[in-house]
C-alpha cells in the first residue's frame, strides 16, 4: 500500500522543466553559451526574446503557460555584459548572477565530448555546505541541473559530470567528460567538454524574478560600476600628478 | 569624488534564507535521493593556493571532480544503474563530428609546432 505514496512523492523530481531565454541584445557569444546550456540540459525549453526588461515578473507566466517550473534567462546589458538569472518559478527564490569568462563549445581547446541528453553527475566543493545563500544556491544549481531520472531524451549511461567550485567569492563551471574505460584501462580520466563560465552572486530574491531581497552581495561591482571605478582611477591619476 | 559604498546595500538575511531553502528543497520523507540529484559534495577544500594561475587552479578542480566521480561510480554501483555505455550504442552528442574534426585537426597542428 506505500508504494503509490513513494511515486508521487518521486514526481517532484521528475516533473522539471527549464524555460531558458535572453533578452535582446544578446552578444553572439552569449548566444552560443545560450546554445551550450539548452543542448547540456535535456529538460529545457526555448522560449522567444524577452521585450520588456521591466517586467521580469511576467516570466512566470510564461513558464506556466510553457508548463516549466524553472527558468535562466540570459540578461544582456550594453551587448556586452550579461546577467544569468536562475529561478524558481513562480515560488521562488531568483539568483542573479553577474557572468564573466565564458568559454563556449564552439572553441576548440577543450577537447571532450559527451551523448546528448545523458545525465551529469553534479560535483559541489564544501564551501557549498557553509553560508546559507551558498546553501540555496548549491539547492537551485541541483535542481535546474540534474537531469531527471527516465527522462525521454536522457541516456542511460553517465559519461559527464558538472563541477563547481567556490573560490574567490564566485562559482566556477566546469564540465568534464569521463573516458571509457575500454580507451584506458587501470584508471579513469577526465577530459574538459565545457563551456566555462564563473557565475557571481550579485542578489537573492525570494520571489520568482522578484519579492523581497533575501541576500545582496555587498562584494559584486557591476560592470559598469567597474568601468566607471576605472576611469575614475585613470582621471585621478593624472589630477595628482598635477598637484 | 567618494567611491561607491557598497556595503551599504548589502543584505544577509541568513533567517529567511534558510527559510527559503527549507521551503523549495526536493525531498522525499525528509531525505534527497541520490539517484535522483546525482549530487555529490566534497568535504574537503579546494586546495588551491593561487586561484588566478590557470595551471594550478584547474589541477585542483580536475583532481577534486575526479575523487567525486568515483564516489559516484560506486555509488552507482549500489543502485544498480549502469555507468558505461555499451560500444555499439551510438547517438547524437553534444558536440558534432564537424566539430570534433575541428578539434582534432587543431591538435594536429598544435603537435607539428611544437616539434
Amino acid at each position: 500500500a506505500t508504494t503509490p505514496q513513494v511515486k508521487e512523492d518521486d514526481s517532484i523530481f521528475i516533473k522539471k522543466r527549464v524555460l531558458v531565454m535572453s533578452t535582446r541584445g544578446i552578444s553572439p557569444k552569449n548566444r552560443h553559451l545560450m546554445g551550450d546550456l539548452l543542448d547540456l540540459i535535456p529538460h529545457s525549453k526555448k522560449e522567444s526574446k524577452l521585450d520588456d526588461r521591466k517586467s521580469l515578473s511576467l516570466i512566470n507566466e510564461s513558464c506556466e503557460m510553457k508548463s516549466c517550473n524553472y527558468a535562466i534567462l540570459f540578461d544582456s546589458r550594453k551587448h556586452t555584459d550579461l546577467y544569468l538569472w536562475m529561478a524558481k518559478t513562480p515560488l521562488g527564490p531568483t539568483i542573479k548572477f553577474g557572468v564573466s569568462n565564458v568559454h563556449t563549445l564552439e572553441e576548440l581547446q577543450m577537447t571532450g565530448n559527451c551523448l546528448k541528453g545523458s545525465r551529469p553527475f553534479l560535483h559541489f566543493d564544501a564551501t557549498f555546505d557553509g553560508q546559507p545563500h551558498l546553501q540555496l544556491a548549491k539547492e537551485l544549481l541541483t535542481q535546474i541541473f540534474s537531469t531527471p531520472k527516465g527522462h525521454v531524451k536522457s541516456k542511460p549511461f553517465f559519461d559527464h559530470v558538472f563541477a563547481f567550485f567556490y573560490q574567490d567569492g564566485r562559482i566556477w563551471f566546469r564540465n568534464y567528460q569521463i573516458s571509457d574505460h575500454e580507451f584506458k584501462k587501470q584508471e579513469r580520466l577526465l577530459t574538459e567538454i565545457g563551456p566555462r563560465m564563473i557565475l557571481h552572486i550579485s542578489k537573492i530574491f525570494s520571489g520568482g524574478f522578484g519579492g523581497q531581497v533575501l541576500y545582496s552581495n555587498p562584494e559584486f561591482v557591476s560592470p559598469n560600476d567597474n568601468r566607471m571605478n576605472q576611469k575614475t582611477l585613470k582621471a585621478n591619476k593624472y589630477v595628482k600628478k598635477i598637484q | 569624488q567618494e567611491p561607491i559604498d557598497y556595503n551599504k546595500h548589502s543584505v544577509n538575511d541568513k533567517v529567511g534564507l534558510t527559510q527559503k531553502l527549507q521551503d523549495f528543497k526536493l525531498m522525499v520523507g525528509g531525505k534527497v535521493p541520490w539517484v535522483h540529484t546525482l549530487t555529490v559534495t566534497t568535504k574537503k577544500q579546494l586546495e588551491c593556493p593561487n586561484i588566478h594561475d590557470d595551471f594550478v587552479r584547474e589541477m585542483a578542480f580536475y583532481k577534486q571532480t575526479l575523487d567525486s566521480v568515483m564516489v559516484c561510480e560506486s555509488l552507482c554501483k549500489d543502485f544498480k544503474l549502469p555507468v558505461e555505455r555499451k560500444p555499439d550504442y551510438y547517438a547524437e552528442m553534444v558536440k558534432t563530428d564537424q566539430q570534433m574534426y575541428k578539434i582534432k585537426a587543431k591538435l594536429d597542428e598544435d603537435k607539428k609546432r611544437i616539434e
